[in-house]
């Protein structure tokens, strides 16, 4: 039971007491609950994910009638072998990498404090709540424009500093004009773009959270702080693993934000692995790239799940 | 039941006079910062929102001049003009009959799947487990022909149903995820006095278990329904039949004209988006109050 | 988007690929007449623009023949490959796709999805398509040959097939210049050569530092080396050194003499990019030319139209070929124009001759003067003495004063005779970006960095 993390409180209901009808019942029943999700997923999952991943074993255009089996070539290619793939996929690691560390950690650095206040906040709770839910109903292609305008030359965040007298920090290029600034501020907006949901599953948990195990923490005198730090937060810690979990799947696999708002540049400084699979997918001219790209695809699935389990544990282990 | 716990120190407080003037002002202190705080990050969660309305209200010159959000002119035209060219109750039909169908079947089938895997044992369910948290992580890359071609081999491309089925299977590592999580929170001892009762399973979980989750399912709801109704790529890909289209692909047809006009676009993107808002709005009520009585039992 | 325009660009330039003979129905004839008359075609198009264009089109067709045509567009990129990948996969291919010429036509042409309808273009309906232009879509001996390795990626083709028609054409390297601007700077004509173009910008950004630059959609990192350094590097060095620099003798690549030369005088413009000019896209650099945020724009012939419905007069503009080098091997290169779009039939239509009638229908001066006007794009199709009418007088002046002698034209569609196989030209443009406008890396560093890229895709060719 301790793969998944659960919300809040109470640990798995394993009672003993329960045991009074047959094994079987229960296996019985078990899988008629999960027959639906089972089934569909046998249904649409099943081939369309085998099919992604026997590409990346073939190399393809999309056109022609027959793949042609490579084996690992695709994947050899991709992680050392290819002198065009290789180093491309090495320098977009590494701003993946960045994405991927900074992403969640800001992520959970902005919602849980802001669930925590907005938990507390009596008076335009529900107006906040979705002034703050709102990147996330706007998230079309859209919203992007808007970001772009706000961070270019002269655009909001270069006014905003102006006409604090900080002159001195605003950007003559643009924030993603600047090689040192592109990718920060791409993660900023990415950030922005994962708070409503972590907010919301905070918030979800906290409403989860038993009142009387607050009140012993308070009778035991322990202050604002110190109930949030040490009896909250361990108690949204299974959230929390589900916060990071997406966030990194979004900075493993996400490229849309990257590919309307920079494209991978300037340059190529912003350039990120889900970008790099998407470019070989779609961008290169109906080169026989697709088995690449579907290689890169399954190796950031490795990756990710690997990470994932890393995640779970640590967050387990510590409660 | 959130809102109480100022009040409970409020009262603490009270109850020792000496140190009531410095607790007041330490509370207006802490009170005006949390204010300031939650103010300040509204304001950057709304300004690019924000942007897209003043878009709206700019003609297609004015829109590329700058990141002024006042419009110096501001003109009704826009909105109007991409009012009339987006047929939004053509297509505000089939949106709603593509999101209602996909948040209603992600409901049944994964919140079923959920109680499954946090309630029930049965021999494979771990893996069963793992392999959908897994799937979270699947490449979407390469899925999309796939999915035309399976379609069509099945006769439902270009169908809504060709539409939900995916969307559907699409969702099921996150809403398994929340699903599980929420019923694992719910006390094993009510299912247990619910069964000396003489309750089946399937009455368990509808009358005892789904009212408690009433949060998590609103919230599965929220995030399928959501990227359901801006889906455009797989929509794109499987309609061919106009009379089928969702609101995003009439989006699509303002930028039929020689120039993309991003007025018209923020435009386009605000009246799509202005059903989910009051979506939010109107599930939000039961979010705040789900869970009262979960705690209560 | 007019991203399109420059996928097409690399797509010229990639070497060939893949797989698979053609069935081609290689005598078509144009004998069969199958043409029913309440018959009803298909056509599919990656161009948002040209939609209302070719329906307008389709209602005048059908008034002549009866025949209706259904015009559906996709868009972005990734939506109309795979609509077209899954179509061909499960038969429901329109009767006519429009394609990128010369590359897209002939990869789908080696897969078998296009017919070959060389058998039919001829006569009176080539002899319409604009001379430069006309060899587009055919397979030349060239191509062929480039063809042959079965790395390439049209691979399969057949040598004297011809998988599309040109429908719209055009050239890149064009530079716009803000009348006004430049004439509060002091200047009063068009630059005549490269020292004049840098004086010009010296006197415009003097004059006002953040409006008075060079604008150009960097964002689609191919811009910058494929409608400056190129025709600036075909100036400098002749046709043959220009070709050189992608080639694998390291004394005249990129990281030689010769490539250094070419990248220091690129260099030259550092100083007078518009500010964030590496964050616009081409259409976003244009819009903010014509929102006089930068005194220059780089463009094609196709830019003019878009700056007009950005609410710029033509006459409030200079529009010239990006200027030559004086002492170069090439002080008066020319551009030469492009096959942009063409049409295709695809090989499962079952109504081909319609189809070609359709495309037939498009490229008559009448209807390619309509299509321009309502398309703002300029048509394949010659369009004799009407064109200073339908063009406008200043893109059509403009046509005319591109055309030069083979010897000193530089023609973009050149490059699978001299390129890696394979080589990706946004791969060079995001390197050409360190060196300016983002100034991370030196004129060295940027040619040793390229003369890497060029080995590898040398090296992965083998």
């Amino acid at each position: 039971m301790t793969t998944v993390p659960g919300a809040v409180t109470k640990a798995p209901a394993a009672g003993g007491t329960r045991r009074r009808r047959p094994r079987s019942y229960e296996t019985l029943t078990g899988y008629l609950f999960v027959g639906p999700a089972v089934v569909l997923f046998c249904v649409m999952g099943l081939y369309t994910v085998g099919y992604g991943f026997a590409l990346s074993f073939a190399t393809w255009n999309g056109f022609t009638p027959n793949w042609k089996w490579v084996g690992f070539d695709n994947y050899a290619d991709l992680l050392w072998r290819s002198p065009v793939y290789a180093p491309r996929v090495r320098h977009a690691t590494l701003n993946t990498l960045w994405v991927m560390i900074a992403a969640p950690a800001l992520t959970v650095a902005v919602s849980f404090p802001l669930a925590v206040l907005l938990n507390r906040v009596r008076r335009f709770r529900s107006v906040l709540r979705s002034v703050y839910f709102l990147p996330y109903v706007t998230s079309g292609v859209a919203v992007f424009f808007a970001w772009q305008y706000i961070l270019q030359p002269d655009g909001a965040v270069n006014l905003l500093l102006g006409g604090l007298g900080l002159g001195s920090l605003q950007q003559p290029q643009g924030w993603l004009g600047n090689p040192s600034t592109a990718l920060p501020a791409m993660i900023v907006v990415t950030v922005w773009g994962q708070v409503p949901v972590a907010m919301l599953l905070y918030l979800t948990g906290l409403q989860g959270i038993d009142r009387s195990v607050l009140e012993a923490a308070e009778l035991d005198g322990a202050g604002w702080w110190r109930t949030n730090a040490s009896v909250v937060w361990p108690l949204v810690r299974p959230i929390t693993a589900v916060v990071v979990l997406l966030n990194l799947r979004e900075s493993l696999q996400g490229f849309q934000t990257f590919l309307v708002m920079t494209n991978g540049g300037p340059g190529d400084h912003t350039n990120v692995l889900g970008l790099e699979a998407y470019r070989l997918a779609f961008l290169k001219n109906l080169a026989p790239t697709l088995g690449l790209a579907s290689a890169l695809g399954w190796i950031l699935f490795a990756a990710a799940v690997v990470l994932a389990l890393i995640n779970l544990r640590a967050l387990r282990s510590r409660t | 039941m959130t809102s109480t716990s100022p009040e409970a120190r409020t009262s603490r407080a009270r109850t020792g006079p000496p140190g009531e003037r410095a607790a007041r002002t330490r509370r207006l202190v802490a009170r005006t910062v949390v204010g300031a705080l939650l103010a300040l990050y509204g304001l950057v969660s709304v300004y690019p929102f924000l942007w897209m309305v003043s878009a709206a209200f700019k003609d297609r010159i004015e829109v590329v001049r700058g990141g002024h959000l006042i419009p110096d002119d501001p003109t009704l035209d826009t909105l109007v003009d991409t009012w009339n060219k987006l047929h939004f109750f053509d297509f505000f039909l089939n949106s709603l009959l593509v999101t209602g169908y996909t948040v209603v079947l992600t409901l049944v089938i994964y919140a079923a799947a959920g109680y499954a895997f946090a309630v029930l044992r049965f021999p494979g369910r771990g893996a069963l487990q793992k392999l959908f948290v897994s799937l979270l992580f699947v490449p979407g890359i390469t899925v999309m022909l796939p999915i035309v071609l399976l379609e069509n081999k099945m006769g439902i491309l270009g169908t809504h149903f060709g539409l939900v089925l995916p969307f559907v299977n699409g969702g099921a590592p996150l809403s398994i995820l929340l699903m599980t999580g929420a019923f694992m929170a719910v006390p094993g001892e009510l299912r247990d006095s619910a069964r000396v009762d003489g309750a089946s399973e399937l009455r368990i979980f509808t009358g005892v278990y789904l009212p408690l989750a009433r949060p998590a399912l609103i919230t599965v709801a929220l995030l399928t329904a959501i990227p359901t109704w801006n889906e455009f790529l797989l929509t794109r890909v499987s309609l061919n039949d106009p009379s089928t289209y969702t609101l995003p692909l009439g989006l699509q047809t303002l930028s039929a004209e020689n120039v993309p006009h991003y007025n018209n676009l923020m435009a386009g993107a605000l009246i799509v988006v202005i059903p989910v808002i009051l979506l939010f709005l109107s599930l939000q009520r039961y979010f705040v109050n789900g869970l009262v009585g979960a705690v209560k039992g | 988007m007019r991203i399109p325009f420059s996928r097409n660009v690399r797509l010229a330039a990639v070497a060939a690929a893949t797989a698979l003979s053609l069935t081609t129905l290689a005598a078509c004839g144009g004998s069969s007449d199958s043409g029913g008359d309440s018959a009803s075609l298909e056509m599919w198009t990656f161009k948002q623009s040209h939609v209302g264009a070719l329906r307008n089109a389709a209602a005048e067709f059908k008034k002549q023949t009866g025949i209706s045509v259904k015009v559906e567009a996709y868009t972005p990129d990734d939506a109309y490959q795979t609509k077209v990948q899954s179509a061909a996969k499960t038969g429901d291919l329109p009767d006519v796709l429009e394609v990128h010429s010369d590359g897209e036509d002939r990869v789908f042409g080696a897969a078998g999805i296009l017919a070959d309808i060389s058998g039919d273009f001829k006569g009176e309906w080539a002899d319409r398509i604009q001379q430069p232009v006309q060899q587009s879509g055919l397979v030349t001996e060239q191509r062929f040959k480039d063809a042959q390795p079965e790395t390439a990626r049209d691979h399969g083709i057949e040598k004297g097939a011809r998988y599309s028609v040109p429908l719209t054409v055009g050239t890149f390297g064009i530079v716009y210049a803000n009348k006004k601007m430049l004439a509060e700077a002091g200047i009063t004509e068009p630059p005549a050569d490269w020292a004049g173009f840098l004086d010009a910008l010296k006197a415009t950004t003097a004059r006002n530092p953040t409006t008075g630059g060079l604008a150009l959609g960097l964002k689609i990192q191919a811009t910058g080396l494929t409608w400056i350094l190129q025709p600036l590097a075909f100036s400098q060095l002749g046709q043959q050194g220009y070709e050189a620099l992608f080639g694998e003798d390291e004394g005249a690549d990129f990281a030689s003499p010769d490539g250094i030369k070419v990248l220091s005088l690129y260099d030259q413009l550092t100083p007078y990019w518009m500010p964030g000019t590496q964050t616009l896209t081409i259409d976003e650099a244009d819009q903010a030319f014509a929102q006089g945020k930068a005194a220059f724009d780089v463009g094609g012939t196709f830019t003019l139209a878009f700056l007009q419905q950005n609410g710029m007069s033509p006459d409030d503009v200079f529009a010239f070929a990006l200027p030559s080098l004086k002492d170069g091997a090439v002080p008066d290169r020319a551009l030469g124009p492009l096959a942009l779009t063409g049409l295709s039939v695809t090989a499962t239509s079952d109504q081909p001759d319609n189809a070609k009638k359709w495309m037939e229908f498009l490229s008559t001066q009448k209807a390619a003067a309509r299509f321009a006007k309502d398309a703002s794009d300029v048509p394949a199709t010659e369009l004799g003495a009407d064109a200073s009418t339908v063009l406008g007088p200043a893109l059509s002046a403009m046509v005319d004063s591109f055309k030069g002698t083979p010897q000193n034209t530089y023609d973009p569609n050149r490059g699978n005779e001299f390129r890696a196989p394979g080589y990706e030209q946004d791969d060079a443009g995001a390197i050409l970006a360190d060196l300016t406008p983002l100034k991370q890396k030196s004129v060295e560093e940027t040619a040793k960095k390229l003369r890497e890229l060029n080995a590898s895709y040398w090296a992965a060719a083998r």
